[in-house]
């Protein structure tokens, strides 16, 4: 049992932090959220330069050998500063995904790139009904001796807009039910066949509508037709762990401003921070960012090593993403009015909370996955009796 | 990071869930919710010294002891595994008063003749401890002590009355708080702690019924009682020191607690299962939202362990632990409660009882959790103080 980090991981924390700190502020941020790239590239280049794009690559695909558990360390420090990039789609969505399903050619074609930096990728999966099981997958891709037509619309892909190269979910016409039939295409991002449109969003990031009438040759399929669900389970899962790192972090620093704002505000005379209303709902946000760290760290650890993860990143996806609302909410709470304005930068993080707590399956999805993996039947339709 | 256990403590870990198979009545569901209350029930007590001494031949009770005390010098690590398996069974014999709270006190602050005296009987399972802390007008103003200490040279003789001594009852001797100096300038200064036979005359005790049934909860007075002069831990008019470094043990390694709530969850997912009554989402997320609960406190209680075995400072950390615990025990309670519907009121005699109405039993219980070993409140504030430096209210 050890609860601390590697000499590495505070090395790279540190980094991190300080390079963080300083190149990118709240006004970058902002800034970001107004560019229609949503991201800066100078920035981007000197993210890969550190080699923190690289790091859970093997050397051979100009990786840097780290582990999934040096990644999260790093969106630890991601979230603290709400970085507007593209390193969790790039990296760990497509990245790590080609990793896993890809053909020798296709990685030896796409992740020295990813690694890089210098090409970046996203996942287009969700669909209008905005679920993440297999089922939900409609885009029809169907094969014509040549290659693959694949059809259909795709909702809240992120930075679409700057993606080299999307890995889309479709499911292969005349395939059976469910999971049997999904396959993933890594598609070429400036085809003339594909529309994108930019959703709106209160977080003001980068998500996209993407209509795909696209043909694309048989070299596209991702590793084999039909077989991409239990990688994109796993993609799933590393990117729900990802996503509470990025939280853990961004609650941290709120607990941080929210103590500072308790000590320097004085009301009747004292700093608010002396009374006990607002001392216990400190104590509570520090609890939930505690609570959050360790559950994240524990799911994080456990992908790391390679051993059975689904049960406990459910229960970190599910615990960190409900934490990090109550969080912001005990933090306004406590700025009062200023915390609803921009002169103060909670406010970006509350943006980005819900987005946050609903990516990659919100409480009660996860919930669903914990009351599978404890052993409980669901009933499906036709096995009714009687 | 690391949140596997090594190969010694796993296999430790499973010597004591054989000794609990072997141990155990089987057809007794959960003995132990809450050990400072169900210990003390009359149906416990005699397999409660009777696995204690099975325990204290193990070496189980003193595991962390120094060598020259009798103890292992074992890791915090093995400590927690054995708390987290004897809470997860509900078992009688690990008494938190003694293994938990009087020895770290007397090995730290004793001295030498106190610790020969006391150790022993706590490693071999034979004497119960129990803690005179709270008084009628004595509750989270711990330091307002009011029972009184005389000084007569080679004894004091203490008067007054202390109120909650779970087994005050049965248990053999009880440590406290008495005022020595009333003229001190502060109320927590002329405090003295001390160690008191629960044998000495002019000592009476008052079990109180509680709304569980039991009668653990004692009241216990004290009419010119004569302590002699060694059984003074540290100063004389140190004894706040001393109680806070107490308190500290007592609060700190608790994984029991969260283990305890896994016991309950494994027999009620059982249940649940034998009897089909799993399929419903809604009651997917329930169970689902229990088992976030179990693991977030199992995790946090764990974080502590791990402070302790690095020899960090545990405190606000140990207050995070309990404060989550605790709320979490009413929470989960609460759930399963909800989740049995009519059936979770029924008491244990009767026919249509679930789990011989031990979840029923549990809820009540759990009353008690926040309120125990600092209140929920009281946590809070230490949370605040000292864990994230806000200023004192």
């Amino acid at each position: 049992m050890d609860f601390s980090l590697s000499e590495v991981q505070k090395m790279l924390k540190r980094e991190a932090r300080s390079f963080l700190e300083k190149e990118c502020p709240s006004k970058l941020v902002r800034e970001m959220e107004e560019d229609t790239r949503g991201y800066s590239p100078e920035l981007w280049h000197r993210i890969a330069e550190l080699g923190w794009t690289a790091i859970p690559f093997p050397e051979k695909y100009g990786g840097a050998g780290g582990s999934f558990l040096d990644l999260i360390v790093l969106l630890e420090e991601m979230g603290r500063v709400c970085l507007p990039s593209p390193f969790i789609p790039s990296v760990i969505l497509a990245g790590l995904t080609i990793l896993d399903l890809g053909s020798e050619d296709q990685k030896e074609e796409f992740l020295p790139g990813i690694a890089g930096g210098g090409i970046i990728c996203t996942l287009a999966l969700l669909e209008s009904s905005d679920s993440y099981e297999p089922t939900a997958i409609t885009c029809q891709a169907s094969y014509d001796g040549k290659g693959h037509h694949i059809q259909g619309t795709k909702l809240f892909v992120p930075d679409a807009n700057i993606a080299d190269f999307l890995l889309v979910a479709a499911k292969t016409r005349g395939s059976s039910q469910s999971e049997q039939g999904i396959t993933l295409f890594i598609v070429d991002s400036k085809s003339q066949d594909i529309g994108y449109t930019l959703l709106k969003t209160i977080a003001g990031d980068k998500q996209f509508e993407v209509d795909l009438d696209v043909k694309v040759p048989q070299t596209s399929v991702l590793g084999k037709v039909g077989n991409a669900w239990n990688s994109l389970k796993k993609t799933l899962e590393r990117a729900a762990v990802a996503k509470c790192a990025e939280m853990v972090g961004a609650t941290q620093r709120i607990l941080e401003m929210t103590l500072d704002y308790a000590k320097e505000r004085q009301q009747f005379g004292h700093p608010i921070g002396s009374f006990q209303a607002i001392q216990h709902h400190c104590a509570n946000m520090a609890m939930d960012v505690e609570s959050s760290r360790l559950n994240t760290y524990h799911a994080a650890w456990l992908i790391s090593e390679g051993l059975p993860s689904s049960r406990h990143v459910a229960v970190a996806k599910a615990w960190t993403g409900e934490a990090y609302r109550k969080i912001t909410a005990l933090s306004h709470q406590i700025h009062g009015a200023i915390g609803f304005t921009k002169e103060l930068d909670l406010e970006l993080y509350i943006r980005r909370a819900k987005a946050a707590e609903v990516a990659f399956g919100d409480g009660n999805y996860h919930r669903k996955i914990i009351a599978q993996e404890l052993g409980c039947t669901t009933r499906r339709k036709n096995d009714r009796q009687p | 990071m690391e949140f596997a256990f090594t190969e010694e403590e796993e296999s430790f870990r499973q010597e004591v869930r054989s000794f609990l198979d072997t141990e155990l009545p089987a057809d007794w569901i959960m003995p132990i919710v809450n050990p400072a209350e169900d210990s003390y029930r009359d149906e416990v007590w005699q397999l409660h010294k009777v696995m204690a001494r099975k325990m204290g031949e193990k070496g189980w009770l003193s595991l962390s002891w120094p060598k020259e005390y009798g103890g292992k010098e074992a890791s915090p690590v093995l400590n927690a595994i054995f708390q987290e398996e004897v809470r997860y069974r509900g078992a009688p014999g690990r008494d938190p008063q003694g293994v938990d709270m009087v020895a770290p006190l007397l090995i730290h602050f004793g001295t030498e003749e106190q610790k020969r005296q006391h150790l022993p009987g706590i490693a071999r399972g034979e004497v119960f401890w129990c803690e005179g802390y709270s008084e009628p007008q004595v509750g989270s103003d711990m330091a307002s002590v009011q029972t009184t200490a005389v000084d007569e040279g080679d004894s004091f003789i203490i008067d007054g009355q202390k109120l909650w001594v779970s087994g005050a009852h049965v248990t053999d001797w009880c440590h406290l708080l008495a005022r020595t100096n009333p003229a001190a300038p502060k109320k927590h200064m002329g405090l003295t702690y001390f160690l008191v036979d629960m044998k000495t005359p002019g000592i009476t005790v008052r079990p109180i019924m509680d709304m569980c049934g039991g009668h653990g909860l004692c009241e216990v007075f004290f009419d010119n009682v004569i302590v002699p002069r060694e059984n003074i831990v540290g100063q004389k008019d140190q004894g706040w020191e001393v109680a806070l470094a107490l308190l500290d043990f007592e609060r700190g390694v608790d994984v029991g607690g969260a283990a305890m709530m896994r016991g309950f969850f494994d027999l009620l997912m059982q249940y649940m299962k034998e009897h089909n009554l799993t399929e419903d989402p809604v009651i997917q997320q329930h169970l689902a939202n229990i088992y976030v609960e179990i693991e977030t406190a199992r995790l946090l209680g764990y974080k502590v362990v791990w402070l302790a075995s690095q020899g960090l400072p545990t405190s606000s950390q140990a207050s995070m632990s309990k404060l989550f615990c605790s709320e979490a025990n009413q929470r989960c309670a609460n759930a399963m409660m909800r989740l049995l519907g009519s059936y979770g009121q029924l008491t244990g005699d009767s026919k249509w009882a679930t789990l011989q109405g031990r979840i029923g039993h549990w809820y009540l219980q759990a009353f008690t959790a926040t309120l125990a070993r600092g209140t929920s409140e009281i946590q809070r504030n230490i949370l605040a103080v000292r864990g994230l430096g806000l200023p004192r209210s």
